[in-house]
């Protein structure tokens, strides 16, 4: 849940350095963000501005070189592995520019997969799943194999595998960097209309057309948020 | 491209080398044993004449004097035909009296071999005859004991007392009969026409004994005539004697075999067996090799797209790869040539195996060949499917992707998800296989011999005929000589026994039973033995029933017989033996005796320590001096320690008699038992290194698997696979290969089982524990084996899922 003020995710002069061979890079500097529940927040920037690298930190896919995270009111910054991968996996769902469809396993088993690291009964499962595809359009596919999908389909199972554990916010990352014009626009309005239906959306692009989906926009450069804007569409 | 990474040449060659060099060490020792022919002329046309008995198809009996004479006589299939038996001699009168084993032989037998002397000449036709004494001397007999005298060919040497004219010397590489301890000399057989000196005159000589077969025999089939004509004419020739000679020659059939079969015969299979299994082994390691090969051509296909891309043909990128396989093969052949030629001297040199013609084991023009085309083979063989699915690939994703995960689809990973249970299931038949023979090995080295082989010590002594033909000299001596030898400081007891259990000599005898009265050719037969009084006492083999020998049982006294518990059963069932009678053909002199059976022993294990004894009967040397006997002393001190004064003893009593072969009764225990515990110990060495390369292979495939699918592991730890969730995947996915691998090694194992069931004792080829306990071992060592790369696959940060190159 939200803290009272809506508030799902709070950042604090977060950092992030990398150390290569005696070498300190700088990849997010004085990260101070706040995203409520139900916003639709896009993160832009040129490439290597660190909009990958603050993904990974609001997905505790990594964790900060310093300051404080909070995530639904809970801190969690200084989290142990497993901790982190409980709540990535309960309140958090990923959409990756290259899918990360596993192509061993039949859509239902992708979409299925965070159901199963849950532990969630087989009957739960199969519901989530379902309707999970539905509303992406792709429950006639339950038992094709990602490599006979097309991209936009392929990328549309993987919003259903985000989507299907009913997470607090939807992580995307470059979502349409792999697909053409059409199939990017459809992903897009896919987003659209979850967030439409309430989904709390933090996305990654460089494209500034896709950037506009978004109701409010955050621009990086240098690790740095250097601009952020409130797109008048997104209350309509 | 290999010297470019070392690290793959390096494992890919170690695998082959081991693969290969022991496949050629054992091709080794087959070539010698199997293989090579007969060192002899035309040894196509050798052949082995041997009785067969009609009753149980039992081959391979010896033939009797009269019996050999006949065949060689009638015979219009062989050319010539030999007869041969071992002949232990006592040489004096040249130095210290030296005891030297030697074979007594028909004269022909150098015609049949075609061997000719290096110097003087070989035996004529007429030195068979009786009372003619003349010796062949081998070279080493010749250059050690008579200065290799070039001018020794007519000069007389002395043999068991008698003087022998030296007619030849052989050459220093002849060796015969083949499969015996070398020979240090030949004699006719002159000595089979005379009886005995001493021995009453109505006594037969054994040239005139058809009931006695102790003779083996070479021939050589006439030009032209096939073994099947030759053994047909054998045959009938064998029917016309049963015909004349019933009481001696009933149910009993001649045949011919291959000379080769009669030296190797027994151990063809054995060695076949253990070909099969180190054939496996390398069937193993070039699996691994495939894998390696597999593993490599995935991270390679940018590199062969770039070269395809730059014009390159898919059959020369083809060949480049079969020809970096190829390579790997003959380098790993290389070193395990090296491994082989190690291997073969070790086994070459190898002095309690057994294995005939196991020393002249070495790496040949034939071995060399057969090492190149295995090399080859599995160079081409298990290099075609890596290069064929290396060259399976799309041009322009390869190139863009940078090759990663570019075609690496299913059919990769089942091919080498094959390849390891491939592996597994050969890993179990070895492992199986091996460990029945362990533990039918465990089984045999648990069987009591029937006596208590510790702490006892055995030597020989050839009396000569000459001094001690009248049994009643050898008597006296043996019973003079034990005296002296209870007096060793020591010593708990001493006495003596013809033949010496587990020593491969036996004899055997028909006899009748009194008041069961059946046609001579249709007497039962019993192993013999003629022992001191105190044999039992000194052996520890118990009495069942009655009463041991005593002084009573003299030469003149009642006729007297022990049987053992075998014989009593069969042929005295629900019945007391103890006072029946029998009459065995042991007699000394004279016809033979109705004997009373005045005790029941335990069973003694004497031919081997796996066969059920046989019925077997004991008989007084004082009633049955048919031989010299071999000594056996009881001590709670080394055995081997009491030989100086044994020495002194028996020269006291006669300085012309060398005490020879003296052993333990613990040595002949672990002799008898040699062999297979070598085949054993064999195939058990070839199913670790088979079980260790299985596991290697599941560990490199699963490693491999984890670095392949670390992207994919990535996926799933960011959407929140638990650490133990990834730890079980990859478990889940190495333990499913091998239950697979290890549920067809286990159905494989259950089809070639019966080649196993002649080799196995106390434990069934099927038996389920064990079975059971290869699986279990198996699946335990495969789960260490898919551990660590498992452990590291949790490690994998999920930040590769947003890693998009």
């Amino acid at each position: 849940m939200a803290d009272a003020n809506g508030t799902l995710i709070k950042m604090e002069g977060v950092k992030k350095v990398f150390y290569t061979d005696e070498v300190e890079t700088h990849a997010l500097e004085e990260i101070h963000l706040e995203i409520k529940k139900g916003q639709y927040i896009s993160i832009a920037g040129p490439s290597g501005c660190g909009k990958s690298t603050l993904l990974s930190i609001l997905g505790l896919l990594d964790s900060p070189s310093g300051g404080s995270y909070w995530l639904n009111g809970q801190p969690v910054a200084e989290l142990s592995t497993s901790e982190r991968t409980r709540i990535r996996n309960r309140e958090i769902g990923f959409i990756f520019q290259a899918f990360n469809l596993i192509g061993d396993l039949t859509v239902y088993e992708n979409v299925e997969l965070p159901l199963t690291y849950r532990g969630s009964g087989a009957a739960e499962r199969k519901q989530k799943v379902q309707n999970a595809l539905e509303r992406v359009g792709m429950a006639h596919r339950l038992r094709h194999y990602p490599s006979q999908l097309s991209g936009g389909q392929q990328q549309r199972v993987a919003v259903a595998r985000a989507l299907v554990g009913d997470p607090l916010i939807l992580m995307a990352d470059e979502p349409t960097g792999n697909l053409d014009s059409k199939n990017g626009e459809a992903v897009m309005e896919l987003l659209r209309d979850l967030h439409r239906n309430g989904a709390t959306i933090c996305m990654v692009t460089h494209d500034q057309r896709y950037a506009n989906f978004a109701d409010r926009s955050i621009h990086l450069f240098d690790g740095r948020i250097t601009e952020e804007t409130q797109e008048a569409h997104a209350s309509a | 491209m290999l010297a470019k990474s070392p690290g793959f040449a390096a494992v890919a060659i170690l695998t082959l080398a081991l693969g290969t060099g022991a496949t050629t060490t054992i091709f080794s020792v087959v070539n010698a044993v199997l293989l090579q022919p007969l060192p002899f002329p035309e040894p196509n046309r050798l052949v082995s004449a041997v009785g067969i008995d009609t009753r149980n198809n039992e081959h391979g009996r010896a033939l009797s004097y009269p019996d050999f004479a006949d065949l060689r006589k009638q015979s219009r299939t062989l050319e010539s035909l030999a007869a041969f038996t071992d002949a232990d001699f006592t040489l004096t009168g040249a130095g210290e009296p030296l005891h030297v084993a030697g074979e007594m032989v028909s004269a022909d037998l150098f015609t049949v071999l075609r061997a000719t002397p290096e110097l003087g000449r070989a035996f004529t036709s007429t030195e068979d005859q009786a009372e003619t004494r003349v010796v062949i001397l081998s070279h080493s007999l010749w250059k050690s004991r008579f200065g290799a005298d070039p001018n020794i060919a007519g000069k007389p040497i002395r043999l068991e007392g008698q003087m022998y004219t030296v007619v030849g010397v052989m050459p220093a590489d002849f060796q015969f009969p083949l499969d015996a301890e070398p020979r240090a000399l030949w004699v006719t057989t002159a000595g089979l026409m005379t009886i005995t000196p001493g021995a009453p005159s109505d006594d037969k000589p054994l040239s005139e004994q058809r009931g006695a077969h102790f003779l083996t025999t070479i021939g050589r089939l006439q030009p032209g005539v096939t073994l099947q004509q030759a053994d047909l004419d054998t045959a009938a020739i064998a029917a016309g004697l049963e015909k004349q000679f019933p009481d001696t020659d009933g149910h009993l059939s001649m045949g011919l075999r291959p000379q080769i079969d009669a030296l190797v015969g027994d151990i063809r299979p054995v060695l076949l067996m253990v070909l099969g299994a180190v054939a496996f082994l390398l069937l193993i390691a070039c699996a691994n090799t495939a894998n390696l090969l597999l593993a490599r051509a995935a991270t390679r296909q940018r590199e062969m797209a770039i070269r395809v891309s730059m014009g390159a043909g898919r059959a020369r990128i083809l060949r480049q790869l079969l020809t970096e396989s190829v390579l790997l093969s003959l380098a790993g052949g290389a070193l395990g040539l090296l491994i082989a030629v190690w291997g073969t001297r070790l086994f070459a040199t190898l002095q309690v195996v057994q294995i005939p013609r196991l020393k002249s084991a070495t790496v040949d023009l034939r071995v060399l060949g057969f090492t190149l085309g295995v090399s080859l083979l599995t160079g081409v063989i298990f290099g075609l499917a890596p290069a064929i699915h290396a060259l399976r690939f799309d041009l322009f994703p390869s190139l863009k992707e940078g090759g990663r995960n570019a075609t690496e689809g299913k059919s990769h990973s089942r091919l080498r998800s094959l390849l390891v249970i491939f592996e597994v299931s050969l890993s179990v038949v070895l492992l199986i296989g091996a460990s029945l023979l362990l533990e039918s090995m465990v089984h045999i080295v648990r069987q009591s011999p029937g006596f208590d082989p510790h702490g006892l010590l055995s030597f020989n002594i050839n009396l000569p005929d000459v001094r001690y033909g009248q049994p009643e000299k050898s008597i006296l001596f043996y019973q003079q000589l034990l005296e002296r030898l209870r007096g060793i400081p020591g010593v708990k007891n001493a006495s003596a026994v013809l033949p010496l259990p587990l020593s491969e000599d036996n004899i055997r005898t028909t006899f009748e039973i009194e008041g069961r009265p059946v046609a001579k050719s249709d007497e039962p037969r019993t192993y013999f033995r003629s022992i001191d009084p105190d044999y039992f006492q000194t052996m520890h083999i118990p009495l069942v029933a009655g009463r041991e020998f005593s002084a009573r049982d003299a030469r003149d006294g009642v006729q007297v017989v022990i049987v053992n518990q075998t014989f009593a059963r069969k042929f005295f069932p629900n019945e007391n033996p103890i006072g029946k009678h029998i009459k065995p053909g042991v007699s000394d002199s004279g016809p033979d005796k109705m004997r009373e059976i005045v005790g029941v022993v335990g069973d003694v294990k004497h031919r081997t320590l796996w066969r059920d004894p046989d019925p077997e009967s004991y008989v007084p040397y004082d009633q049955a001096a048919i031989g010299g006997l071999a000594v056996v002393l009881r001590t709670d001190a080394n055995p081997l320690s009491l030989l100086p004064a044994v020495r002194e003893q028996v020269h006291a009593m006669d300085p012309e008699l060398p005490v020879y072969a003296p052993k333990t009764m613990d040595d002949y225990v672990s002799a008898s038992i040699a062999d297979r515990k070598f085949i054993s110990i064999l195939c058990g060495v070839f199913a670790g290194v088979g079980l260790l390369l299985a596991v290697v292979g599941l560990f490199g495939v699963m490693s491999y698997t984890v670095a392949q699918r670390t992207h994919e592991l990535g996926v799933r730890v960011a959407v929140g696979a638990k650490k133990l969730d990834i730890l079980q995947l990859i478990l889940r996915q190495g333990m499913a290969m091998t239950f697979a691998g290890i549920v067809i090694g286990l159905i494989g194992t259950l089809g070639i089982s019966r080649v196993l069931t002649s080799q196995l004792f106390g434990i069934k080829p099927t038996d389920p524990l064990t079975f059971i306990g290869v699986a279990v071992l198996l699946a335990g060592v495969a789960l260490a084996a898919c551990y660590l790369p498992a452990r590291r696959a949790t490690r994998v940060d999920p930040m590769v899922a947003l890693r998009y190159e």
